[in-house]
């Protein structure tokens, strides 16, 4: 890529001379700086009214937007408890009972808490060994018909499995 | 009206530009006596006549009052505020076009320029050869010459490169030189 600006040379030939001069300043029409200052006043006015506005507008913005903030940090603070609709418990216990559970149903066998105090006996009154799976899940009625699910669900597995032929 | 030395020129346009922000009334006007005639001179280049380049100078004046702080943060302002009236100018031309009223000036200054080379005086000769040239290359003589712009400040004003400002001089100039050769004899 060529650059041309070096080639050219600074404008000091007749030339340029006569060029220089030929740029005569032409005679503006009378009253026209009247007309352009008096038309420049009429900007800058409406230029200032137009700025007062915008931040005016940029205030007015800014104060809504923090309203805005405040009134929604402060409804969430103070929410209001929502009770809970009334359930029919009859439905939610037949919910409970089709619904398959997700977890293996035996809890962990360790020690609990809330047992660790009570030390059963048995009919002599000597204290039972202690250790194995715990017995309380039984104790839960929840639990039971858990269990019970679980077993017949075990034996529809064996009956259809006896079913299907042997390939 | 002798004009001011470019130097003093563009001293007396940075104090305008400086006051524009605190007293743009008085700025303003003090601008329009220091610049109004090189505008109107520059504005008749491109629109053909002065009722135009004048109206295209006035809107300049209007968008510099509307929004000083454009021209007072402006890198450049002289080449800055002619680049608004190129553009005011460049608006009432293609105003012009859409209404209808076409000035077909340029040609005819062209045609009665090479019928009355000879008769007129140099300095209207050489107006005259300028017009002949292309509006592209016209513009950047123009500047070159009587406005005294750099070839930056011309690209600034123009919104061209520094280069394609300085090839469209040097296109202008080959071709100027060869018709102004008789005249310098």
């Amino acid at each position: 890529m060529n650059n041309p600006l070096p080639n050219i040379p600074e404008p000091s030939s007749p030339e340029h001379d006569l060029l220089r001069n030929a740029g005569s300043l032409p005679v503006l029409t009378p009253g026209l700086r009247d007309r352009v200052l008096l038309n420049c006043h009429q900007q800058v006015r409406y230029g200032r009214r137009i700025d007062q506005l915008r931040i005016a507008g940029s205030v007015v913005a800014a104060c809504l937007m923090v309203m805005v903030i405040w009134t929604y940090h402060s409804s969430g603070r103070h929410v209001p408890q929502t009770e809970p609709a009334p359930h029919d418990t009859a439905s939610q216990e037949s919910i409970k009972q089709d619904v398959p559970p997700r977890t293996y149903p035996y809890s962990n066998p360790g020690v609990i808490a809330e047992d660790a105090g009570t030390v059963e006996t048995d009919e002599d009154g000597k204290p039972l060994p202690q250790g194995g799976p715990s017995l309380r899940h039984q104790s839960m009625p929840e639990m039971k018909q858990l269990d019970q699910m679980l077993e017949k669900l075990q034996n529809r597995h064996n009956v259809l499995c006896g079913l299907l032929p042997y390939l | 009206m002798i004009p001011i030395p470019s130097s003093d020129f563009q001293a007396n346009f940075r104090n305008c530009v400086i006051r524009l922000a605190e007293t743009p009334e008085l700025a303003l006007a003090e601008m329009f006596d220091l610049t109004a005639q090189r505008l109107v001179r520059f504005a008749i280049t491109i629109t053909g006549n002065q009722p135009d380049a004048e109206d295209a100078m006035q809107g300049a004046f209007s968008r510099i009052a509307f929004r000083p702080r454009l021209l007072a943060r402006a890198d450049a302002p002289w080449p800055y505020l002619i680049r608004t009236v190129r553009n005011e100018a460049l608006r009432i031309i293609k105003k012009r076009k859409w209404t209808g009223i076409e000035v077909a000036e340029r040609g005819a200054v062209a045609e009665s320029a090479e019928s009355h080379l000879v008769h007129e005086e140099t300095a209207d000769t050489v107006r005259r050869l300028l017009k002949t040239l292309p509006k592209n290359q016209y513009e950047v003589v123009i500047l070159k010459h009587w406005e005294e712009l750099t070839f930056a400040e011309i690209g600034e004003a123009l919104g061209l490169s520094q280069n394609t400002v300085a090839s469209r001089y040097r296109y202008a100039m080959e071709k100027l030189q060869r018709s102004l050769e008789p005249l310098v004899r």
